[in-house]
C-alpha cells in the first residue's frame, strides 16, 4: 500500500484524500486545524495529523520519508512551494504536485520541478472551451 | 554603490534600511507593512508598498539590477519564496535569508538558499556562552561559523593573569589578535602579559572556542553542560 500524504485539509484537500483512501491508498491529511476531521468525514479511513506541514517534525510525524505522494493543497501558495520543495529535495518522495491558487506563480514551481495544477487556468480553459463549442454548435 | 532590496516588515526593516544606508548601500524597501514603509521612505530609502512574495512587485522594486536581497519574511513560507524568486527569475548574486524557525536554516540550505540565518540561533548562543563563562562580551560566527571571534574582559580572577602568552596554554589555532587596555589597542607579541580589565580579542577555530576561553575565564557552573 503505498502511502500519500496531503497538506491542507481544506475543501481541495478532503476530497483528493477521500478519493485516495478510496482508491485503497495509505493517506495522512496534515492541517493545523483540527475541524479539518469534519471535512474528512467519520467514515475517512486515513489520518488527520494537526500542524503545520512547512514545518520537519510535522512532516516526519506523517512518515514523509516512506511517502510515494505529496500534493500540497493550501490556500497559501507560498506554504505550498515551501513543502513540496521540502518533500522533493530533502525527503525525496517520487511524485510531488502542488495546488497554485495564483497563475502567475506557476512558473516559479515549474522552475523548481515542481508539478502544479492551477484551479483558475484549468477554469478559464474548460470556459472558453465551453463558449467555442457552443459557437460552433 | 551596492545596491540592496530589503523584503521586511516591522522595526527591523527601519533599523536593517538604516544601518544598510549609513554603511552607503542604495537600499530599496518591499514592504507590505504601511506604517513601516512611510517611516522608511524618511531615510533616502526607495520604499515599494506590497507583497515580496509576488514576482511583479519584486521587479517594481529593481529586483533585477539588485546586487543583493535580504529577505526576512514574518512565515518562513514566505522568506522562501522571496529568496526563490530572487534567485531563479531575477539572478541576484546574493540571497540572504533571516528565518523565524532556527531549524530553517538547514531547510533553507537544503533547498538552494546558501545563506540563511536565524536571529534567535545568534541569540541563543550568546546566552549560552555568557551563562557558561562570565566576561565574554561578544560571539561572532565567522568564516560560515568555522571561527568564532569573541571579545573577552579579563577579570580579577582570570587564570591567565600575570602570565606571558607564549606560556598562556590557548589550544592549537587560537589566537589574541588585540588586546585593549586602558583605551590603548595593543598589538601583543609572545612576551606580552595579560592584566585585569584587559579586554582580549580572541580568534579561534569553532571548535577550540570553548577550551580556548577557559585558558582566559574561570568557567561559571552550569546545568546541562555542552553546547
Amino acid at each position: 500500500m503505498r502511502l500519500v500524504i496531503i497538506i491542507g485539509g481544506g475543501r481541495v484537500g478532503s476530497m483528493l484524500a477521500r478519493r485516495f483512501a478510496h482508491r485503497g491508498d495509505e493517506v495522512v491529511v496534515i492541517d493545523p486545524d483540527r475541524d479539518a476531521a469534519r471535512r474528512l468525514g467519520a467514515d475517512f479511513g486515513g489520518v488527520l495529523v494537526v500542524g503545520d506541514g512547512a514545518e520537519r517534525e510535522v512532516l516526519v510525524e506523517a512518515n514523509v520519508e516512506r511517502a510515494a505522494v505529496v500534493v500540497t493543497t493550501t490556500g497559501d501558495d507560498r506554504v505550498n512551494l515551501m513543502v513540496a520543495q521540502m518533500a522533493r529535495d530533502i525527503y525525496g518522495v517520487a511524485h510531488v504536485a502542488s495546488r497554485v491558487a495564483d497563475p502567475d506563480r506557476v512558473s516559479l514551481f515549474r522552475e523548481l520541478g515542481i508539478a502544479t495544477v492551477c484551479p483558475s487556468e484549468l477554469a478559464v480553459g474548460a470556459l472558453v472551451e465551453e463558449v467555442i463549442e457552443e459557437e460552433q454548435a | 554603490m551596492i545596491r540592496a532590496v530589503v523584503v521586511a516588515g516591522g522595526h527591523v526593516a527601519f533599523y536593517l534600511c538604516r544601518s544598510l544606508r549609513r554603511r552607503g548601500y542604495e537600499v530599496v524597501l518591499v514592504s507590505s507593512d504601511a506604517a513601516t514603509a512611510a517611516k522608511v521612505a524618511a531615510l533616502d530609502v526607495t520604499v515599494c508598498l506590497g507583497d515580496g512574495t509576488v514576482a511583479d512587485v519584486l521587479e517594481d522594486a529593481g529586483a533585477g539590477s539588485a546586487d543583493e536581497l535580504i529577505a526576512l519574511g514574518e512565515r518562513d513560507a514566505d522568506t522562501l519564496t522571496i529568496c526563490q524568486l530572487a534567485r531563479l527569475r531575477f539572478r541576484v548574486p546574493r540571497v540572504l535569508a533571516v528565518v523565524q524557525d532556527p531549524e530553517s536554516v538547514e531547510v533553507f540550505r537544503a533547498l538552494g538558499i546558501e545563506s540563511a540565518f536565524s536571529a534567535v540561533r545568534v541569540l541563543v548562543r550568546v546566552i549560552e556562552e555568557r551563562a557558561s563563562f562570565s566576561g565574554v562580551q561578544r560571539l561572532e560566527p565567522m568564516a560560515d561559523g568555522r571561527i568564532e571571534l569573541s571579545e573577552v574582559l579579563l577579570p580579577d580572577d582570570s587564570p591567565a593573569l600575570g602570565i606571558s602568552l607564549t606560556e598562556l596554554p590557548l589550544p592549537r589555532g587560537a589566537l589574541i589578535a588585540y588586546v585593549l587596555r586602558a583605551g590603548e589597542v595593543i598589538v601583543p607579541h609572545g612576551g606580552t602579559c595579560l592584566a585585569a580589565g584587559d579586554r582580549v580579542l580572541l580568534v579561534t577555530p569553532s571548535s577550540q572556542q570553548r577550551a580556548a576561553l577557559a585558558t582566559l575565564l574561570r568557567r561559571r557552573l552550569t546545568l546541562g553542560g555542552g553546547s
